[in-house]
């Protein structure tokens, strides 16, 4: 699995969702809801700073290594563990919005896989 | 094919996005697939102009004209930080907003897309980087050749 090495971590703007497997039934009335299974999906939404050469860096191995971002890689992440490393995958693409000619904040939703 | 007239992108809210041509599907279970369709380079860049009564003739005479009403592709430069590239580009759907900043002075932003947008400088970066483990290395080379260069010390 590709590693995205050498680069500051996604902890800028962090927030998860957690979604279980769960079915909840959507007619009128009573409701009920069930486990389908024990699997979760942990969206984040992640925001990363990235200076010079780190921008080409990064967007080489998401676009070439990674298949425009298709393929899992190993990066770090943060959970109540603190910062760990493990699966994760981008969902959708990513918005790179320039502070500087040198500066840039790398925002992405990305799929983790603990 | 065009060229872009001599106007300045501003880098107030300059910023490019990844369209990836990919199907996510999340089953019931929560397991969730990622379908790779096709490559897909044609970035999407967001820019902004400033402008003159002048220079905002310029830029929509350019657009009516030279780009038959914004369809058309033209050579234009667009940044990659602080690396200036040349490619082919085209403003998405031809549309622009126009925004008085004072009587005479105007913003214009709009859209563009790099066709076949190419990584090979970020190739390059990438394994020269990899290759001697880690950024460390790049900016000690930088340093030197900048030392070498401009202060003629070897």
């Amino acid at each position: 699995m590709p590693d995205l090495l050498y680069l500051p971590p996604w902890t800028r703007n962090y927030s998860y969702d957690i979604e279980p497997s769960v079915g909840r039934t959507s007619q009128r009335g009573y409701k009920r809801q069930a486990a389908r299974g024990h699997r979760q999906v942990m969206k984040v939404n992640v925001t990363r700073y990235l200076r010079g050469i780190e921008m080409a860096y990064f967007e080489y191995f998401i676009r070439e290594v990674c298949k425009d971002g298709t393929l899992k890689f190993t990066d770090s992440y943060a959970d109540y563990n603190g910062l760990v490393t493990g699966e994760v995958r981008i969902i959708g693409g990513y918005k790179v919005a320039t502070e500087s000619l040198r500066s840039f904040a790398v925002t992405c939703e990305i799929e983790v896989f603990r | 094919m065009a060229t872009f007239p001599d106007l300045d992108y501003s880098t107030e809210g300059y910023g490019w996005a990844s369209e990836p041509e990919a199907i996510r599907t999340v089953y019931a279970s929560k397991n969730t697939r990622n379908r790779y369709l096709f490559k897909n380079r044609d970035d999407k860049f967001t820019v902004t102009l400033k402008l003159t009564n002048d220079e905002l003739s310029i830029f929509e005479s350019f657009v009516l004209i030279d780009l038959n009403n914004g369809a058309d592709e033209f050579t234009g430069t667009y940044f990659v930080g602080d690396s200036a590239r040349t490619g082919t580009l085209q403003i998405d759907n031809g549309t622009y907003s126009v925004n008085n900043l004072t009587p005479d002075f105007w913003s214009v932003t709009y859209d563009f897309y790099v066709r076949e947008r190419q990584f090979n400088d970020e190739q390059t970066i990438y394994e020269f980087v990899n290759q001697y483990n880690g950024f460390e290395s790049f900016w000690d080379i930088m340093h030197a050749t900048d030392l070498a260069i401009n202060d003629n010390e070897l």
